[in-house]
């Protein structure tokens, strides 16, 4: 059988070597998984991921950014986010403390002092704070908060990138956007996200608006638990891939890509384990332990040496890391 | 100046699949699969829509199937020994018999002959097993149900966005407030206390009581959902958990809302029933934890009790029942509450 060979990227072995001076881990990809990114980056629709908990879902999109040399911009869901957050907020609290001050008189000028600065109000602009896909869509105006670079030299505005920046070439600026755990937001918020994701535009509140440029690049990545069901018109606009929760030989290279001086079998014990695991906690309705719990258990077990022997020590790694009690 | 802004996409098409299958470089009938299914196409599609697994939360009444009437003999496993059945002992002589046989009455003239199955054993028709059920019609149907159960089960909270106008208004008075004021927002945070009625009169609707709580739990998550049931007594609900021996009582939580679904005993009788001291007490409880009390009754309103209060929110469990129709209901009844 042929595997793969994406289009859109150059992947070797379907491994991700991993950046340590940015602190990047390795990554292991899936066919489907490199299929699945190939055709979001082929279409230009946004990746939506699913899959159990830490089975590497966000990491994906941050190995994706790396792989590709493109910057990285990540933000988490919650029950609070709302779209002006994602897209841009005006911060009123600061606009009306500077109007304030603006108002009082300038007290008499003292000849023996120097003159102090003019309290004045600024123009509406500098009181936006851009979100994420303006960032994503636009970064040079962000950083400005939509001043032309003269007036925003005069306020000493000049935000900085809130993610990882790579220099790419000709001055391109190709994105990958993480949208992580959008299951925990509001319900309604993923159609929300539609008019951004879909015409890669936000609109201003003085009505302009701003979109990403002919030719930029972009890839998001959306992450879901799967807590929630996603309304079906959001469904229908992105690529989806389901990562399911590797098996015995998955956990292994995954294992050894993390830790390659780790002891091959101890990984493989722990691996077995795990699976048995998945099988018992299935059983009692309880969460299985994911990828990220069973590289903690090596982790801790390569560096504690301790073996896979039912021995008390490993009980009690196994009651931290990997079978964790309901509280 | 504003760039131009890209066109709309909007939902997957089959032209993207084309376009996708015509630019990527598979090589196996499974890559192309794949390549399908990530858009959505084909058998391989993932649905993200639906859960993987049923609400647990939710006793199963539904009866069992019961054993076939007629159990097939017993077939010897092939590759083993039998035991050959014992020999029966028959008397030496054959018994005289002086039985008759019967002659059936003529039919009636003036009506064709009885179909073969009136006489017949009563069978049952079960589904062969491993058919799936046929998909039912839910009450509150797939479209709508995402926008009934927001706009029924959300509350309000202080949001983070300031009331500006507000704030320029105490301005303008001449005094600032002591706290920044602070619109509120819409959220479904606090989840629902689902409680079913499992009764007898409710016996047509039992199937939807089920699919009612799966259609919660998809839309707020296992976590915000707890579901109780009843038989009589709202008040008495009660939820059985795995590993608990005794069942875990209702209580309410102050300010959740409180979703139930029941007929209140009706079984389509006359109009103007009057409810039980039950359900009196139950929405005065209700009530005093404050807890936003909806109340879903599959029978049109003609049938509801009006002795009630105006606590309950009591809305139509119907598949015409739409989010726009309870927002007005919610809206002339109670528009202060949310």
């Amino acid at each position: 059988m042929t595997p793969y060979q994406p289009r859109n990227f150059t992947l070797t072995d379907y491994r991700f070597a991993g950046d340590e001076a940015l602190d990047i881990p390795p990554y292991l990809f899936s066919e489907p998984a490199v299929i699945a990114i190939d055709v979001a980056l082929a279409t230009g629709r946004p990746l939506l991921v699913a899959g159990p908990p830490g089975c590497g879902k966000s990491r994906l999109a941050e190995a994706m950014a790396a792989l590709l040399g493109w910057n990285f911009l990540a933000t988490t869901m919650t029950s609070h986010t709302r779209l002006e957050e994602l897209t841009v907020e005006v911060d009123h609290l600061r606009r009306l403390h500077d109007a304030h001050c603006a108002a009082i008189p300038a007290p008499l000028p003292d000849p023996d002092k120097p003159p102090l600065p003019t309290a004045a109000l600024k123009p509406d602009a500098a009181y936006y704070t851009p979100g994420i896909f303006w960032w994503t869509f636009d970064r040079r105006s962000a950083s400005r908060r939509n001043l032309s670079p003269d007036v925003a030299a005069e306020y000493l505005i000049g935000l900085d990138f809130p993610g990882r920046e790579r220099a790419q070439p000709n001055g391109e600026e190709n994105t990958v956007l993480l949208i992580d755990e959008i299951d925990k937001a509001e319900p309604d918020l993923p159609n929300d996200l539609l008019e951004p994701l879909d015409r890669r535009s936000v609109r201003l509140p003085d009505g302009k608006t701003l979109s990403a440029a002919v030719g930029q690049e972009l890839l998001t990545v959306i992450t879901t638990n799967r807590e929630r069901e996603l309304p079906k018109a959001f469904l229908r606009r992105c690529v989806t891939l389901v990562l399911p929760e590797p098996d015995a030989d998955g956990l292994t290279a995954i294992a050894q890509a993390h830790q390659p001086l780790a002891e091959r079998a101890r990984i493989r014990a722990i691996a077995e384990r795990i699976i048995e695991f998945r099988a018992k906690v299935d059983e009692h309705g309880l969460r299985p332990p994911g990828t990220s719990e069973f590289l903690d258990a090596v982790r801790t077990c390569e560096k504690l040496q301790i073996s896979v022997d039912g021995g008390d020590l490993w009980r009690q790694i196994e009651g931290a890391v990997l079978l964790k009690p309901a509280i | 100046m504003d760039r131009p802004q890209p066109h709309r996409k909007g939902e997957i098409h089959l032209g993207e699949l084309i376009e996708a299958l015509a630019e990527l470089p598979w090589q196996e009938h499974a890559q192309a699969q794949a390549i399908a299914g990530c858009l959505g196409f084909g058998l391989a599609a993932h649905d993200l829509g639906r859960s993987e697994r049923p609400t647990p939360a939710i006793y199963d009444r539904s009866r069992p199937v019961p054993l076939p009437r007629r159990e097939a003999a017993a077939k010897p496993r092939s590759g083993f020994a039998t035991r050959p059945p014992p020999r029966l002992e028959l008397p030496p002589q054959a018994l005289t018999w002086q039985l008759q046989p019967i002659t059936p009455p003529p039919p009636p003239s003036s009506t064709a002959a009885a179909p073969s199955w009136i006489d017949g054993d009563y069978q049952r028709l079960d589904p062969a097993p491993g058919t799936p059920p046929p998909p039912r019609q839910t009450l509150f149907p797939g479209r709508t149900a995402r926008g009934v159960f927001t706009a029924a089960l959300a509350t309000l909270r202080l949001g983070r966005e300031i009331d500006v106008h507000g704030l320029v208004g105490s301005v303008v008075r001449g005094h600032l407030p002591r706290r920044l004021p602070r619109l509120p927002a819409a959220t479904l945070s606090r989840g629902c206390q689902l409680l079913l009625d499992f009764s007898d009169s409710m016996l047509p609707w039992w199937a939807d009581l089920r699919q009612l709580g799966d259609q919660l739990a998809a839309l707020l998550g296992d976590e915000r959902v707890s579901v109780f049931d009843f038989e009589s007594a709202p008040a008495a609900a009660s939820q059985w958990q795995a590993g608990r021996e005794e069942a875990m009582l209702w209580q309410p939580e102050a300010g959740r809302p409180i979703l139930v679904a029941t007929d209140f005993g009706i079984r389509g009788r006359s109009h103007g029933q009057r409810s039980s001291v039950d359900w009196q007490d139950f929405v005065r409880l209700c009530a005093a934890q404050g807890c936003p009390l909806l109340i879903l009754v599959p029978w049109s309103k003609a049938y509801w009790p009006a002795d009630l209060g105006p606590h309950p929110e009591l809305l139509h469990w119907h598949p015409r029942t739409s989010a726009a129709m309870l927002r007005r209901q919610l809206a002339r009844s109670q528009p202060t509450r949310r």
